[in-house]
Protein backbone atom coordinates (compact mmCIF):
# COMPACT_ATOMS: atom_id res chain seq x y z
CA UNK A 1 0.00 0.00 0.00
CA UNK A 2 2.57 2.20 1.02
CA UNK A 3 4.63 1.68 -1.76
CA UNK A 4 1.98 2.43 -4.21
CA UNK A 5 1.34 5.67 -3.27
CA UNK A 6 5.22 6.23 -3.00
CA UNK A 7 5.08 5.20 -6.84
CA UNK A 8 1.97 6.92 -7.68
CA UNK A 9 2.87 10.43 -6.33
CA UNK A 10 6.38 10.25 -7.86
CA UNK A 11 4.92 10.14 -11.54
CA UNK A 12 1.59 12.44 -10.72
CA UNK A 13 4.25 15.22 -9.22
CA UNK A 14 6.55 15.27 -12.22
CA UNK A 15 3.73 14.87 -14.58
CA UNK A 16 2.44 18.01 -12.57
CA UNK A 17 5.74 19.94 -12.84
CA UNK A 18 5.82 18.96 -16.62
CA UNK A 19 2.68 20.41 -17.34
CA UNK A 20 2.92 23.41 -15.27
CA UNK A 21 6.62 24.05 -17.32
CA UNK A 22 5.20 23.08 -20.27
CA UNK A 23 2.67 25.50 -20.19
CA UNK A 24 4.27 28.64 -19.51
CA UNK A 25 7.22 27.81 -22.16
CA UNK A 26 3.63 27.82 -24.36
CA UNK A 27 2.39 31.01 -23.24
CA UNK A 28 5.51 32.65 -23.98
CA UNK A 29 6.15 30.93 -27.54
CA UNK A 30 2.93 30.57 -28.69
CA UNK A 31 2.65 34.37 -29.85
CA UNK A 32 5.74 34.56 -31.70
CA UNK A 33 4.65 31.20 -33.02
CA UNK A 34 1.10 32.97 -34.16
CA UNK A 35 3.03 35.84 -35.42
CA UNK A 36 5.04 33.90 -37.49
CA UNK A 37 1.99 32.06 -39.18
CA UNK A 38 -0.02 35.75 -39.96
CA UNK A 39 3.29 36.98 -41.64
CA UNK A 40 4.02 33.91 -43.40
CA UNK A 41 0.10 34.32 -44.93
CA UNK A 42 0.16 38.02 -45.79
CA UNK A 43 3.22 37.52 -47.48
CA UNK A 44 1.92 34.40 -49.44
CA UNK A 45 -1.50 36.76 -50.01
CA UNK A 46 0.74 39.56 -51.36
CA UNK A 47 2.43 37.56 -53.38
CA UNK A 48 -0.57 35.57 -55.54
CA UNK A 49 -2.72 39.30 -55.66
CA UNK A 50 0.42 41.17 -56.02
CA UNK A 51 -1.97 44.82 -57.02
CA UNK A 52 -3.69 44.11 -53.37
CA UNK A 53 -2.42 46.28 -51.04
CA UNK A 54 -4.89 45.02 -47.79
CA UNK A 55 -6.47 41.58 -47.17
CA UNK A 56 -9.71 40.12 -45.26
CA UNK A 57 -10.91 36.64 -44.69
CA UNK A 58 -14.11 36.14 -47.21
CA UNK A 59 -15.87 34.76 -44.17
CA UNK A 60 -19.35 35.65 -46.26
CA UNK A 61 -18.44 33.13 -48.52
CA UNK A 62 -19.11 29.79 -47.51
CA UNK A 63 -16.37 27.28 -48.62
CA UNK A 64 -17.29 24.31 -51.24
CA UNK A 65 -15.85 20.82 -50.31
CA UNK A 66 -11.64 20.92 -51.05
CA UNK A 67 -11.71 24.49 -50.08
CA UNK A 68 -10.07 25.86 -46.51
CA UNK A 69 -10.41 29.41 -46.73
CA UNK A 70 -10.75 32.55 -49.23
CA UNK A 71 -9.32 36.16 -48.86
CA UNK A 72 -10.45 39.11 -50.56
CA UNK A 73 -7.32 41.37 -51.90
CA UNK A 74 -8.46 44.68 -51.92
CA UNK A 75 -7.41 48.33 -53.04
CA UNK A 76 -8.75 50.86 -52.28
CA UNK A 77 -11.08 49.22 -50.50
CA UNK A 78 -12.51 47.54 -53.64
CA UNK A 79 -12.14 43.76 -54.04
CA UNK A 80 -9.89 43.60 -56.84
CA UNK A 81 -9.02 39.88 -56.44
CA UNK A 82 -9.97 36.67 -54.05
CA UNK A 83 -6.87 34.27 -52.91
CA UNK A 84 -8.20 30.37 -52.29
CA UNK A 85 -6.44 28.01 -49.80
CA UNK A 86 -7.88 24.49 -51.67
CA UNK A 87 -6.32 21.27 -50.98
CA UNK A 88 -5.38 18.41 -53.62
CA UNK A 89 -4.36 14.85 -53.13
CA UNK A 90 -0.96 14.52 -53.60
CA UNK A 91 1.67 11.87 -53.64
CA UNK A 92 2.54 11.88 -50.13
CA UNK A 93 -0.34 13.85 -48.84
CA UNK A 94 -2.59 16.69 -49.19
CA UNK A 95 -1.02 19.81 -50.39
CA UNK A 96 -2.37 23.06 -50.01
CA UNK A 97 -2.91 25.68 -52.61
CA UNK A 98 -3.51 28.65 -52.55
CA UNK A 99 -4.75 30.49 -55.89
CA UNK A 100 -4.85 34.67 -56.31
CA UNK A 101 -7.74 35.32 -59.24
CA UNK A 102 -9.22 38.47 -60.38
CA UNK A 103 -12.08 39.61 -62.05
CA UNK A 104 -11.67 37.80 -65.28
CA UNK A 105 -11.26 34.39 -63.47
CA UNK A 106 -7.85 34.71 -64.76
CA UNK A 107 -4.82 33.47 -62.12
CA UNK A 108 -2.94 36.15 -60.87
CA UNK A 109 -0.54 34.37 -58.82
CA UNK A 110 0.13 30.41 -57.10
CA UNK A 111 1.75 28.72 -54.32
CA UNK A 112 1.72 25.83 -52.89
CA UNK A 113 1.72 26.46 -48.79
CA UNK A 114 1.96 22.91 -47.75
CA UNK A 115 2.95 19.61 -49.15
CA UNK A 116 4.42 16.27 -48.01
CA UNK A 117 6.09 15.63 -51.53
CA UNK A 118 9.07 13.43 -51.75
CA UNK A 119 12.21 16.18 -51.88
CA UNK A 120 13.88 16.52 -55.32
CA UNK A 121 10.57 15.37 -57.25
CA UNK A 122 7.06 15.78 -55.87
CA UNK A 123 8.31 18.84 -54.59
CA UNK A 124 9.29 20.29 -57.42
CA UNK A 125 5.80 21.47 -57.38
CA UNK A 126 7.04 24.18 -55.63
CA UNK A 127 8.97 25.48 -58.55
CA UNK A 128 8.29 28.97 -60.20
CA UNK A 129 8.76 26.90 -63.53
CA UNK A 130 5.86 25.14 -63.00
CA UNK A 131 3.73 27.62 -61.09
CA UNK A 132 4.58 30.02 -63.12
CA UNK A 133 2.81 28.65 -66.27
CA UNK A 134 -0.82 28.86 -64.67
CA UNK A 135 -0.66 32.75 -64.52
CA UNK A 136 -2.61 34.60 -66.75
CA UNK A 137 -4.63 33.36 -69.59
CA UNK A 138 -3.54 29.31 -69.53
CA UNK A 139 -4.07 26.75 -72.40
CA UNK A 140 -1.59 23.77 -71.62
CA UNK A 141 0.17 23.23 -68.42
CA UNK A 142 2.98 20.81 -68.56
CA UNK A 143 2.99 18.78 -65.70
CA UNK A 144 6.46 17.43 -64.06
CA UNK A 145 8.37 15.02 -65.43
CA UNK A 146 9.43 12.13 -63.02
CA UNK A 147 6.17 14.00 -60.50
CA UNK A 148 3.61 13.28 -62.48
CA UNK A 149 1.04 12.84 -59.88
CA UNK A 150 1.90 15.73 -57.22
CA UNK A 151 1.63 18.04 -60.66
CA UNK A 152 -1.33 16.43 -62.23
CA UNK A 153 -3.06 17.19 -58.46
CA UNK A 154 -1.73 20.85 -58.58
CA UNK A 155 -3.00 21.47 -62.27
CA UNK A 156 -6.79 19.45 -61.84
CA UNK A 157 -7.23 21.08 -58.16
CA UNK A 158 -6.59 24.33 -60.18
CA UNK A 159 -8.00 24.14 -62.92
CA UNK A 160 -11.29 22.98 -61.21
CA UNK A 161 -11.37 25.36 -58.72
CA UNK A 162 -11.11 28.30 -61.57
CA UNK A 163 -14.30 26.53 -63.55
CA UNK A 164 -16.16 25.74 -59.82
CA UNK A 165 -15.34 28.59 -58.27
CA UNK A 166 -18.58 31.12 -57.22
CA UNK A 167 -17.33 34.92 -56.10
CA UNK A 168 -18.36 38.46 -56.71
CA UNK A 169 -16.88 41.02 -57.65
CA UNK A 170 -18.27 44.41 -56.64
CA UNK B 1 42.88 9.87 -19.47
CA UNK B 2 40.42 11.32 -16.78
CA UNK B 3 37.05 9.57 -16.28
CA UNK B 4 35.21 12.59 -17.53
CA UNK B 5 37.09 12.93 -20.90
CA UNK B 6 36.67 9.28 -21.53
CA UNK B 7 32.56 9.29 -20.84
CA UNK B 8 32.51 12.30 -23.30
CA UNK B 9 35.35 10.89 -25.91
CA UNK B 10 33.04 7.69 -26.45
CA UNK B 11 29.75 8.98 -27.87
CA UNK B 12 31.73 10.70 -30.59
CA UNK B 13 33.46 7.62 -32.07
CA UNK B 14 33.95 4.16 -30.20
CA UNK B 15 30.11 4.14 -29.61
CA UNK B 16 28.97 6.38 -31.70
CA UNK B 17 24.76 6.57 -31.52
CA UNK B 18 24.08 6.40 -35.22
CA UNK B 19 27.58 4.55 -36.84
CA UNK B 20 28.40 1.99 -34.14
CA UNK B 21 25.17 1.69 -31.86
CA UNK B 22 23.11 1.73 -34.99
CA UNK B 23 20.46 3.49 -32.30
CA UNK B 24 18.01 6.33 -33.41
CA UNK B 25 17.57 4.90 -37.13
CA UNK B 26 14.22 6.82 -37.87
CA UNK B 27 15.73 10.59 -38.07
CA UNK B 28 18.75 9.09 -39.31
CA UNK B 29 17.51 7.82 -42.19
CA UNK B 30 14.39 9.75 -43.03
CA UNK B 31 15.63 13.53 -42.37
CA UNK B 32 19.34 14.03 -43.86
CA UNK B 33 18.44 14.26 -47.66
CA UNK B 34 20.20 17.80 -47.25
CA UNK B 35 22.38 18.88 -44.60
CA UNK B 36 21.01 21.35 -42.67
CA UNK B 37 18.00 19.09 -41.70
CA UNK B 38 20.43 16.62 -40.02
CA UNK B 39 22.46 19.64 -38.47
CA UNK B 40 19.35 20.91 -36.76
CA UNK B 41 17.80 17.06 -36.02
CA UNK B 42 21.58 16.45 -34.58
CA UNK B 43 21.45 19.58 -32.55
CA UNK B 44 17.42 18.82 -30.83
CA UNK B 45 18.34 15.67 -30.13
CA UNK B 46 21.20 16.63 -28.23
CA UNK B 47 19.99 19.58 -26.80
CA UNK B 48 17.35 16.56 -25.28
CA UNK B 49 19.69 14.61 -24.08
CA UNK B 50 21.76 17.06 -21.89
CA UNK B 51 18.48 18.96 -20.75
CA UNK B 52 17.16 15.39 -19.54
CA UNK B 53 20.76 14.00 -18.52
CA UNK B 54 21.04 16.64 -16.25
CA UNK B 55 17.28 16.23 -14.73
CA UNK B 56 17.65 12.70 -14.55
CA UNK B 57 21.01 12.36 -12.66
CA UNK B 58 19.95 14.82 -10.42
CA UNK B 59 16.48 13.26 -8.94
CA UNK B 60 17.67 9.54 -9.67
CA UNK B 61 17.59 9.11 -5.90
CA UNK B 62 13.83 10.28 -5.55
CA UNK B 63 12.46 8.26 -8.57
CA UNK B 64 11.66 4.73 -7.47
CA UNK B 65 13.10 1.77 -10.11
CA UNK B 66 9.29 0.55 -10.94
CA UNK B 67 7.98 4.01 -12.19
CA UNK B 68 11.41 5.06 -13.89
CA UNK B 69 10.77 4.49 -17.55
CA UNK B 70 7.24 6.06 -17.52
CA UNK B 71 9.07 9.09 -15.55
CA UNK B 72 12.14 9.50 -17.66
CA UNK B 73 9.65 9.31 -20.78
CA UNK B 74 7.84 12.35 -19.11
CA UNK B 75 10.96 14.68 -18.69
CA UNK B 76 11.89 13.60 -22.10
CA UNK B 77 8.63 14.47 -24.15
CA UNK B 78 9.05 17.66 -21.95
CA UNK B 79 11.90 18.67 -23.46
CA UNK B 80 11.15 17.37 -26.73
CA UNK B 81 8.36 19.31 -26.72
CA UNK B 82 10.21 22.85 -25.54
CA UNK B 83 12.44 21.68 -28.60
CA UNK B 84 9.41 21.75 -30.78
CA UNK B 85 8.03 25.17 -29.88
CA UNK B 86 11.42 26.43 -29.74
CA UNK B 87 12.34 25.60 -33.20
CA UNK B 88 8.27 26.87 -34.20
CA UNK B 89 8.93 29.95 -33.23
CA UNK B 90 12.39 30.89 -34.20
CA UNK B 91 13.20 28.78 -36.99
CA UNK B 92 10.51 28.61 -38.96
CA UNK B 93 11.30 26.87 -42.34
CA UNK B 94 13.81 24.51 -40.28
CA UNK B 95 10.43 23.19 -38.49
CA UNK B 96 8.53 23.14 -41.88
CA UNK B 97 10.80 20.45 -43.22
CA UNK B 98 11.29 18.38 -39.55
CA UNK B 99 7.75 18.69 -38.91
CA UNK B 100 6.91 15.40 -37.97
CA UNK B 101 10.01 13.91 -36.69
CA UNK B 102 10.86 16.40 -34.44
CA UNK B 103 7.84 15.41 -31.96
CA UNK B 104 9.29 11.19 -32.64
CA UNK B 105 12.75 12.54 -30.36
CA UNK B 106 10.64 11.34 -27.92
CA UNK B 107 10.97 7.80 -29.02
CA UNK B 108 14.54 8.05 -29.90
CA UNK B 109 16.41 4.96 -28.27
CA UNK B 110 19.55 6.96 -28.15
CA UNK B 111 17.76 9.45 -25.69
CA UNK B 112 16.14 6.74 -23.33
CA UNK B 113 19.01 4.26 -23.91
CA UNK B 114 21.47 7.14 -21.88
CA UNK B 115 19.31 8.19 -19.19
CA UNK B 116 18.51 4.23 -18.21
CA UNK B 117 21.99 2.89 -19.10
CA UNK B 118 24.03 5.87 -17.79
CA UNK B 119 22.34 9.31 -16.18
CA UNK B 120 20.49 7.22 -13.95
CA UNK B 121 23.73 5.58 -12.42
CA UNK B 122 26.51 8.32 -12.63
CA UNK B 123 27.01 11.74 -11.03
CA UNK B 124 25.63 14.89 -12.92
CA UNK B 125 29.05 16.25 -14.45
CA UNK B 126 29.54 12.25 -16.37
CA UNK B 127 26.15 12.22 -17.41
CA UNK B 128 26.51 15.54 -18.92
CA UNK B 129 29.54 14.33 -20.55
CA UNK B 130 28.06 11.48 -21.83
CA UNK B 131 24.81 13.20 -22.65
CA UNK B 132 27.14 15.91 -24.84
CA UNK B 133 29.56 13.32 -26.66
CA UNK B 134 26.76 11.16 -27.42
CA UNK B 135 24.76 13.94 -28.81
CA UNK B 136 27.47 15.50 -31.05
CA UNK B 137 28.31 11.98 -32.06
CA UNK B 138 25.11 11.74 -33.43
CA UNK B 139 25.23 15.07 -35.16
CA UNK B 140 28.26 15.08 -36.99
CA UNK B 141 27.03 11.39 -38.42
CA UNK B 142 23.55 13.21 -39.32
CA UNK B 143 25.63 15.72 -41.10
CA UNK B 144 27.80 13.61 -42.82
CA UNK B 145 25.45 11.71 -43.74
CA UNK B 146 23.09 14.93 -44.85
CA UNK B 147 26.21 16.61 -46.85
CA UNK B 148 26.89 13.34 -48.87
CA UNK B 149 23.35 12.71 -50.13
CA UNK B 150 22.90 16.85 -50.54
CA UNK B 151 25.93 16.52 -52.63
CA UNK B 152 25.43 13.55 -54.73
CA UNK B 153 21.80 14.25 -54.73
CA UNK B 154 21.57 18.17 -55.72
CA UNK B 155 25.02 18.90 -56.23
CA UNK B 156 25.05 21.36 -53.20
CA UNK B 157 25.97 21.16 -48.94
CA UNK B 158 24.65 23.35 -46.98
CA UNK B 159 22.94 25.50 -49.62
CA UNK B 160 26.07 25.92 -51.42
CA UNK B 161 26.58 24.72 -54.88
CA UNK B 162 29.46 23.15 -55.56
CA UNK B 163 29.00 20.86 -58.55
CA UNK B 164 27.27 22.92 -61.11
CA UNK B 165 24.23 23.35 -63.06
CA UNK B 166 25.63 20.09 -65.06
CA UNK B 167 25.25 17.96 -62.30
CA UNK B 168 22.04 16.18 -62.99
CA UNK B 169 21.60 14.96 -59.70
CA UNK B 170 21.10 11.16 -58.14
CA UNK B 171 17.65 10.78 -57.64
CA UNK B 172 18.33 7.45 -55.40
CA UNK B 173 20.17 9.64 -52.96
CA UNK B 174 17.07 12.40 -52.58
CA UNK B 175 15.12 9.14 -51.59
CA UNK B 176 14.91 7.15 -48.38
CA UNK B 177 16.91 4.16 -50.45
CA UNK B 178 20.29 7.15 -50.44
CA UNK B 179 19.95 7.02 -46.79
CA UNK B 180 20.22 3.11 -46.72
CA UNK B 181 23.02 3.21 -48.83
CA UNK B 182 25.12 5.81 -47.60
CA UNK B 183 24.71 4.84 -44.01
CA UNK B 184 26.25 1.79 -44.73
CA UNK B 185 29.20 2.84 -46.99
CA UNK B 186 29.68 5.05 -43.90
CA UNK B 187 29.73 1.93 -41.34
CA UNK B 188 32.00 0.60 -43.53
CA UNK B 189 34.58 2.96 -43.90
CA UNK B 190 34.38 3.13 -40.56
CA UNK B 191 35.48 -0.77 -40.13
CA UNK B 192 38.44 0.14 -42.36
CA UNK B 193 39.70 2.72 -40.36
CA UNK B 194 39.15 0.81 -36.94
CA UNK B 195 41.05 -1.80 -38.57
CA UNK B 196 43.61 0.31 -39.56
CA UNK B 197 43.98 1.66 -36.31
CA UNK B 198 43.61 -1.89 -34.48
CA UNK B 199 46.66 -3.12 -37.09
CA UNK B 200 48.95 0.12 -36.82
CA UNK B 201 48.37 -0.23 -32.80
CA UNK B 202 50.07 -4.12 -32.52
Amino acid sequence: MNETIRLTSTLTIICILSAVALSFVYESMNPIIEENKAIRLKAALKEVIPLADNFEEAKEISNPVGIIYIFKGLKDNRIIGYAILSEALGYGGDIKILTGINKDREITGIKIMEHLETPGLGARIEEEEFLDQFIGKQEKIDAITGATISSTAVIDTVKGLISSINVEFK
Amino acid sequence: MPQLTKDFLKGLWKQNPAFRLILGMCPTLAVTNMAVNGLAMGLATLFVLVASGIIISTIKGLIPSKVRIPCYIVIIASFVTLADYFLAAFYTDIHKVLGLYIPLIVVNCIILGRMEAFASKNPLSNSIADAFGMGLGFTWALVLLGSVRELLGFGTIFGATLLGSWYPGMLVMKLPTGAFITLGLMIALMNIINEKVRGAAQ
